[in-house]
């Protein structure tokens, strides 16, 4: 207190009380608006996350197929013709049962999540589109009159 | 007889959180806990009320999504904090991105704001140190709110903003010297 007089005397006579105020019963409700929106966020988010936990699992399925088909290509050059028949028919049996473990819905799942990221990974928003005519040197009042 | 919020430890908050079945009413009670000092806190930084709200739910969501990886390095109260003043920050900078305006500006709308703001009480003299401290950068602000408002220690705020003691207590030394030069000048 001592050091603030000293180096702002003006300033340690300003009443410190809070000057701001509240609407009436706002930290009464706000723990009930917030339980809301927490609940509103959960119900639009749960299935988006259902889906993502499958991901390790398509992903692992992924490389084992890509894992098979190069040693298939890279045993291919020293195999006769009747063995990598018999080869590429073990794969397709592997390829086959991987995809059968992986259900109908989880791959319709899986699909629709990418389409709306990439769908929403294209979207430019206004303020990337703003930053970009910035950048391209369009002035703050140019933008303005544009708008 | 029920337990007041203030019964429960932060480590026993954060015990229930963890358990499914407390997990809710957990949640509940660090909200109810410390609503108050984080409201404060941000509305200090943001001036207006419902920017604040919406602020302080995203404070709160962020805690809801967090908490459950909270390694407890610190405190409960000082990660919330930490969480607080980095969501008002971001919301002002994304508010001057959103507005076109140049850094300043933000701060000189809240500050003529300030004047026909239902929710603000104060006298000639507070509406000045308001708009004194709108002219300080962003983070000096966070420094003096928390040092001469909340009268917080300097090893408290230097683990809230990850900042060193002394880069602190001269930042709040600088913040004085200029609020002083505002108030002698206006």
């Amino acid at each position: 207190m001592n050091e603030l007089k000293n180096i702002g005397p003006n300033l340690s006579r300003i009443n410190k009380e809070n000057p701001f105020e509240v609407p009436d019963k706002y930290f009464e409700d706000f723990s009930t608006r917030l339980s809301e929106r927490i609940h509103a966020e959960r119900n639009t988010y749960a299935p988006k996350r259902h889906v993502l936990a499958y991901r390790p699992y398509l992903a692992a399925a992924f490389i084992l197929v890509v894992a098979l088909l190069a040693g298939n290509y890279f045993l291919g050059n020293h195999r006769s013709i009747r063995a990598d028949k018999s080869f590429h028919a073990e794969i397709s049996q592997v390829v086959e049962q991987e995809l059968y473990s992986i259900s109908e819905e989880t791959i319709m799942e899986v699909m629709e999540v990418n389409s709306v990221e990439k769908s929403s990974n294209s979207t430019v928003s206004p303020t990337d589109a703003i930053d970009y005519l910035m950048n391209e040197g369009l002035t703050e009042e140019e933008l303005l009159n544009a708008l | 007889m029920t337990n007041k919020v203030t019964d429960y430890s932060d480590k026993e908050l954060i015990g229930l959180f963890r358990k499914t079945e407390s997990r809710d009413l957990a949640f509940n009670l660090i909200v109810r806990k410390y609503q108050e000092k984080l409201y404060w806190h941000i509305r200090k930084l943001l001036i207006d009320h419902s920017d604040t709200d919406d602020t302080l739910q995203n404070t709160f969501i962020k805690v809801w999504t967090g908490l459950d990886n909270f390694r407890e390095d610190s405190g409960l109260f000082t990660w919330l904090y930490r969480i607080a003043t980095n969501e008002a920050l971001s919301f002002l900078n994304n508010k001057k991105r959103r507005f076109l305006l140049p850094l300043v500006d933000v701060e000189k709308h809240l500050s003529n704001s300030l004047k026909n703001d239902e929710y603000f009480n104060g006298d000639e003299l507070q509406l000045k140190l308001q708009k004194a401290l709108l002219t300080l950068p962003e983070k000096q602000r966070v420094v003096f709110n928390l040092k001469y408002f909340d009268e917080m220690k300097y090893e408290e705020m230097a683990e809230i903003l990850e900042t060193s003691v002394g880069a602190l207590k001269a930042s709040y030394h600088h913040a004085v010297k200029k609020i002083e030069k505002y108030i002698l000048e206006h």
